[in-house]
């Protein structure tokens, strides 16, 4: 626990000590941040014995302290300890309040808005360029877990996951509603708009496997954001940021008018994130947010909020590519995502998102019981670039036959790697994408167009396409906490989930020419047979050889729809020595997939309605503390239960075809955790180990096959995952104001079996080809899996506050692709001798790790206040101080592998470094 | 405090594990494309299933017999390692399996079977040889299938061979091992049924033999040669090479080396067959002479001076014989039985020997009618002349037999001694009417160094 603590001292006084009467103390707890009073906080003058807890408006009044010189202390989950000394008087009643800081570290500070940049824009959520079977998940709920809170930060600008498990493990619920969803598993910050560290302040975490109270949780813990008005303080707060990333001006203003006596509270706040060029070349941002919340209490019992918000966000990011890369133009920020039109930068990696939602909760209280009903409608519109051609080679400025690599191992041909890498080195139209280049192929098709007649022209070469992927959400929702005695309480809920998807793309710019030929030149034509052939290029059977223009679809269309209805209930059991829980969740789901196109490749199984599958799961899960004493105690939690597989793995070629992968079902898991904890008052932590073990898993990575000049999809079945390893967080308090924190975590997420892949080319009318796939005792996530952090927090005199820490991170490995893990039957061809053979199948099979590093991050504020009611608080957070430029973010295998010299290292893995030194400096003013 | 170091101690522990992930197993494309292959074990060997076999009735014609099952109804199965090598074209549609006890020529219908790991070199596979045919082409023991308009075995078609050959490991040339023996030794194996069929299809090694014709190419375009290899003895074989191989054009090496190939057999002798030239190791390059002529094809740019006049009814004591490929010298007319007196030179063109340190010449020689070597010494002489007109004899240091035509070589002339002079050589034949031998020679050449 990253201790800063930050006080603000609001009374004191200097008067002898007449006589000895008891004295009143009294005041309210409010976050540093946001004001928002703080109930539950534990205010408690320990010299003498006193302890009382806040009310809902984070008030607190302790009428028997003996006068003197006293040290208020003051405790509330997700806060740092607060301290305030004060004299207190005789008979004289007393204000002390005490503004508390959230209790994060240094990097914490970062997350103020530098965290949602990192979840937020930095997420592989493209699983087509390969990188997607590796999704961070990612964790922002508040928890004084000193190791949740390590994970959550101190792997920046790393990313973490948390017990090595994907974002589907952990669950986001909004006001009790499951958020994740249906296709892809987990949930996207970024429809959040950046928004986290206000609007979407309010939230509750439940780390690895422990109950919380507004749902079953997932095997990676879950997070709730509450945006029932109430609970947002009045006034007003704006924040403006700056930073040296992907944008560098951010600007925030939220307004709450708090409950007013007609039973009205309303809070709104917006968003805008800007930057013209971001850090990386060839990159920028350009997003706004809005946020309402409006709610009408009817009376105690009723109320009713209606929340909406949205952040409709243009982006240009970079993309991964090969160290050599990087290598031949000498800088790690290389982008080859971008290139030069007409002198100025144009993108080919856009992404469009605008995720609005609206919910609608019915919020039923009395004395013993809690109903919260709501229903949710959401659009999530994504949609990239890409570009594409229909003839020649890939024009990607590192696509690998344009590196100097290829020509060095795979061509004899003396001269020309020398020739690429002075390219490389001197001529920008090589290193970036040639827009230009496009254009003119296209004008010298228009050109030959004139004269000919209409059948006879020629379309665009080169064309820029939007991949479009958007989801309509219906979500009702029922969630019930109930007390049933004094130390037992029961939480129910029932949910229901109507999701339709909707995957397909359209024409974004044609380059100048007059049109784009709807069909795959590159399917794997019947020689023999040139009328099959010319079926099995289209794209759209039943509309051949279409010719598309900007804004239409093409290429693919289709949608699926899906259901799924859940319930849960959980028992609660609280003693003085034994916290037990239990619970189990049942669900059904079912999904279906529509095709709106007749592919070529898959004439029988493209288009309409395929048959629908369907999935019943179960889970049930356990817990128990048991208390030696106040100070000590242990947790043991389990979970067993079936999960379906994602929807987004189960269909092997979904873009043309509804053919599911075999062996397709439910996955099964066992989990548990043990942890000891401790509690004293300048020493805290907990020590624990934890296991989950998964079988018959699916998982499934697209990549696009140069060679074959398609899109392949792999998907392996039967998956044994098994992830186990030591949490360790701790927090001393050397001085009252000064904490010093150590966690870590040593683990091993790896595959235990060899499960059976299955690979579809898009271009071809082949069956899918099953194999083996040797992945046992292999590293399963791309995550470094020891990692340790030591920091230092200093609340120092006049509201300064420092904060230091470091994170050494290691065991960190290249996420895999399957095809390295088969077998090689024509590895004989490239080896002379059974040793040689040995050699290349271990060239191939051997996962790269990459390098170990040390991470110091540092943050620094000051808090002011004036006037009484205005608020003023600076920081500066410095991420990387050390400016290392080597750190990489994300690593991934390319599916590709060479057979036919089998030199492992024909198609290296795809990485993206993060920046050097990063800054983000914030004000925050409210009144 | 002590429950943290407790459970520290049981939590490292807890992550002992395995780190080394799995490596795939190495594996071999299978008949079903799997890669799985299965070890399969011989069930007899390729000597046994030679003799078993072998049928001597035959007297020497072709025949093919089909394979049954063993007399416990198992299949006949050998497994061994591909000796042979067809990469390079000179062996061709045939897969060579060595098992320690013979060789077996598999005939298989795949003119790229070193693309396979069925038909490369140093691969080992196991063959089902139950339903195939085992026979002989021109008395060579071969395995191939009856099939109908052929009296020997024919080429396996290419997808049954997939089916019946096992891969059992990858192509490994560094575990192939040729059998050292020599001429005489195998010569002698032809008169031992069993040594025959052993030693039939065997990778072998010749050491210390000599090419017969040395600065010959192994082949001519598209046609297949047999050159000749010798010991020191003289004992030669055959060595049969392929006019289609990547190789033909190159020319045998002088010197002496060691000769490896496939031992094929063909009609009633052995003959070698080449993988590649790296079975022809520790020649010397052969160096194109100075000057040659083989007087294969005529006295060349030989010029014939008489001494004494000639007889016209004998009209030339030179001539060149197309049958006998050689110049040749008499004095006897075979019409009227009749020896003549002649003196005649078989001069050179003029031969420029400036600038060279050492110059040598020789060339093959035979002989028939003498009545002595001492005769044929004085009667037959290499002469040298500066000038055309005034002619020194150089002694040739070795003379073939008097009687019979046996070619020997003459060893090195020295003519170093005229090394910075033009001159001519000459071949001078002499006879009497009372006795006149018959000289012929071939194969001349001077060789010079600089």
């Amino acid at each position: 626990m990253r201790v800063k603590l930050f006080l603000t001292l609001l009374a004191s006084a200097s008067l002898p000590v007449l006589a000895q009467q008891a004295a009143t103390v009294m005041g309210v707890i409010t976050d540093a941040d946001t004001g928002a009073p703080i109930p539950g906080a534990v205010v408690s003058i320990p010299s003498q014995g006193i302890s009382v807890t806040t009310g809902p408006a984070g008030d607190y009044r302790i009428s028997n302290s003996r006068p003197g010189e006293v040290m208020l202390q003051v405790t509330a989950p997700g806060y740092l300890d607060g301290a305030v000394q004060t004299l207190v008087y005789d008979g004289s009643n007393q204000g002390v309040d005490c503004v508390m800081i959230l209790d994060d570290n240094t990097s914490a500070y970062l997350a103020e808005g530098a965290n949602d940049l990192f979840f937020d824009e930095s997420f592989i959520d493209d699983d087509s360029e390969g990188g997607g079977g590796q999704s961070i998940s990612a964790l922002t709920g508040s928890s004084d877990d000193i190791f949740y809170k390590f994970t959550r930060f101190g792997y920046q600008p790393l990313y973490s996951n948390y017990r090595g498990l994907n974002s589907s493990a952990a669950e986001t619920y909004i006001n009790g509603m499951p958020m994740n969803d249906l296709i892809r598993g987990g949930f996207s910050f970024s429809q959040l708009g950046g928004m986290t560290s206000r609007a979407f302040r309010n939230n509750t975490a439940t780390t690895g496997l422990g109950a919380a109270s507004y749902g079953f949780s997932g095997l990676g813990g879950s997070q709730n954001f509450n945006t029932i008005t109430e609970n947002y303080s009045p006034g007003f707060n704006a924040l403006v940021s700056y930073t040296n990333s992907n944008y560098y001006a951010r600007a925030m203003a939220t307004y709450s008018t708090g409950l007013n006596k007609n039973g009205l509270a309303l809070t709104v706040s917006a968003i805008g994130r800007y930057s013209d060029e971001g850090i990386v070349d060839g990159t920028y941002y350009n997003s706004g947010g809005y946020f309402l919340s409006l709610e009408k209490v009817f009376n105690p019992n009723h109320s009713l909020t209606l929340t909406t918000w949205g952040a409709p966000t243009e982006q240009a990011n970079s993309r991964a590519t090969v160290q050599e890369a990087f290598d031949l133009t000498g800088d790690n920020l290389y982008n080859p995502a971008w290139g030069w039109q007409s002198g100025k930068k144009r993108s080919d990696n856009i992404r469009r998102r605008f995720d609005p939602t609206v919910m609608l909760n019915w919020l039923y209280k009395d004395e013993k019981t809690t109903l919260n009903t709501g229903v949710a409608f959401r659009w999530l519109n994504f949609a990239r670039t890409r570009l594409t051609y229909n003839q020649g080679n890939d024009p990607k400025p590192d696509y690998y036959q344009s590196l100097p690599s290829y020509w060095e191992y795979n061509r004899d041909v003396p001269g020309m790697a020398e020739y690429y890498t002075d390219l490389w080195h001197n001529d920008p139209a090589i290193r970036q994408i040639n827009w230009d280049e496009f254009y003119r192929v296209n004008a010298i098709n228009n050109a030959q167009n004139a004269g000919l007649p209409e059948e006879q022209r020629k379309g665009s070469t080169y064309m820029q396409q939007w991949e479009h992927s958007n989801q309509f959400n219906f979500i009702v929702n029922s969630l019930l906490n109930r007390r049933l005695t004094d130390n037992m309480t029961l939480q129910a809920g029932v949910t229901f989930n109507y999701t339709k998807y909707h995957d397909y793309m359209t024409v974004k710019d044609l380059l100048g020419g007059e049109y784009w030929l709807d069909i795959n030149t590159f399917a794997d034509r019947d020689i023999n047979n040139p009328l099959a052939s010319a079926a099995i290029m289209q794209n759209d059977l039943d509309n051949p050889n279409r010719r598309v223009g900007e804004g239409d679809v093409f290429g693919h269309d289709y949608d699926i729809t899906a259901i799924k209805a859940q319930g849960f209930i959980q028992n609660q059991i609280n003693t003085s020595h034994w916290d037990v829980n239990y619970g189990v969740q049942v669900s059904y789901e079912q999904f279906s997939r529509f095709g709106h196109m007749r592919n070529g490749r898959a004439p029988e199984n493209s288009k309409g309605r395929s048959q629908i599958q369907r999935f019943d799961d179960a889970a049930i899960k356990a817990g128990a503390t048991y208390k030696i004493n106040g100070r000590n105690y242990f947790t043991l939690r389990a979970q067993y239960g079936t999960e379906a597989p994602l929807i987004k793995d189960v269909y092997i070629s979904p873009r043309i075809s509804d053919e599911v992968v075999e062996g397709t079902k439910s996955s099964r898991t066992f989990a548990a955790d043990f942890a000891y904890h401790w509690n004293y008052r300048r020493f805290r932590g907990s020590i624990g180990v934890f296991y989950v073990n998964t079988t018959g898993a699916m998982e499934r990575r697209g990549f696009y096959d140069e060679e074959l000049r398609s899109f392949v999809n792999y998907a392996v079945t039967g998956v044994h995952r098994q992830n186990k390893g030591v949490e360790l967080g701790m927090a001393y308090k050397i001085l009252p104001s000064l904490t010093a924190t150590f966690a870590g975590t040593y683990a091993r997420y790896q595959y235990k079996n060899n499960p059976t892949g299955t690979r579809m080319s898009e271009n071809s009318l082949f069956d899918p080809i099953q194999t083996t796939v040797y992945l046992k005792d292999h590293i399963s996530v791309s995550t470094p899996q020891a990692a340790f952090n030591i920091g230092l927090d200093w609340a120092a005199p006049h509201s300064w506050y420092v904060g230091v820490n470091a994170s050494y991170l290691a065991d960190y490995y290249v996420a895999l692709a399957y095809p390295y893990h088969e077998t090689l039957p024509n590895v004989w061809k490239a080896a002379d001798t059974m040793e040689e053979a040995e050699k290349i199948v271990k060239d191939f099979s051997t996962q790269p790790k990459l390098a170990n590093n040390w991470v110091l991050n540092a943050s620094l504020g000051k808090s002011f206040r004036f006037a009484y009611k205005y608020y003023l608080n600076l920081n500066l957070s410095v991420s990387n101080v050390l400016n290392n430029k080597n750190l990489v973010t994300n690593a991934y295998q390319q599916l590709r592998v060479d057979t036919r010299n089998y030199n492992a290292n024909a198609f290296p893995y795809r990485l993206q470094y993060a920046q050097g030194i990063k800054v983000y400096f914030n004000v925050g003013f409210r009144f | 405090m002590a429950a943290a170091a407790a459970s520290l101690g049981m939590a490292a522990g807890f992550t002992s594990c395995d780190d080394e992930g799995v490596m795939p197993p190495v594996v071999l494309p299978g008949a079903d494309g799997s890669g799985n292959v299965e070890v399969v074990e011989p069930t007899i060997t390729i000597l046994e299933l030679k003799e078993a076999f072998y049928d001597a009735s035959k007297n020497g014609n072709d025949y093919s017999t089909v394979v049954g099952t063993k007399e416990d109804g198992t299949d006949y199965i050998i497994k061994g390692r591909i000796v042979s090598n067809t990469k390079t074209g000179n062996i061709y549609k045939y897969v060579m399996v060595e098992d320690g006890t013979s060789s077996m020529a598999f005939s298989v219908d795949n003119s790229k079977l070193y693309e396979t790991v069925r038909g490369d070199y140093g691969a080992v596979i196991a063959v089902n040889v139950t339903g195939l045919s085992l026979g002989t082409y021109r008395n060579n023991l071969i395995c191939g299938v009856t099939t109908e308009g052929y009296d020997y075995p024919a080429r396996i078609p290419k997808a049954m061979w997939e089916e019946i050959a096992i891969p059992q490991e990858i192509p490994d040339p560094s575990k192939v091992e040729p059998y050292e023996v020599t001429i005489a030794d195998v010569l002698a194996y032809k008169n031992n049924t069993t040594e025959l069929l052993r030693w039939q299809n065997r990778l072998v090694k010749f050491n210390d033999v000599h090419f017969t014709t040395p600065g010959l190419t192994y082949a001519t375009a598209g046609t297949n040669v047999s050159r000749y290899f010798a010991d020191e003895a003289g004992k030669q074989l055959i060595l049969r090479n392929s006019g289609s191989s990547q190789w033909w054009w190159e020319v045998m090496p002088d010197g002496t080396g060691s000769i490896t190939g496939i031992l094929g057999y063909y009609s009633k002798d052995w003959q070698m067959q080449l993988n590649d030239l790296g079975g022809v190791e520790g020649f010397t390059p052969y160096i194109p002479p100075f000057f040659a002529e083989s007087f294969n094809a005529s006295l060349g740019q030989f010029a014939i001076e008489n001494l004494l006049p000639v007889d016209p009814a004998l009209a030339a004591v030179w001539k060149h014989s197309s049958q006998y490929t050689c110049a040749i010298a008499t004095g006897y007319l075979n019409t009227d039985r009749k020896n003549y007196d002649t003196d005649s030179r078989l001069v050179s063109p003029e031969l420029d020997l400036t600038g060279c340190a050492k110059a040598t010449a020789k060339f093959d020689h035979a002989g028939n009618y003498f009545s002595s070597v001492d005769v044929m010494k004085q009667q037959l002489t290499f002469e040298v002349s500066e000038d055309g007109q005034n002619w020194s004899a150089v002694e040739i240091p070795n003379y073939p037999s008097n009687s019979g035509f046996t070619f020997v070589n003459s060893g090195d002339i020295d003519l170093s001694a005229y090394c910075g002079k033009r001159v001519k050589v000459a071949f001078r034949y002499r006879s009497t009417s009372a006795k006149a031998g018959t000289w012929e020679v071939n194969n001349f050449s001077i060789n010079v160094e600089k």
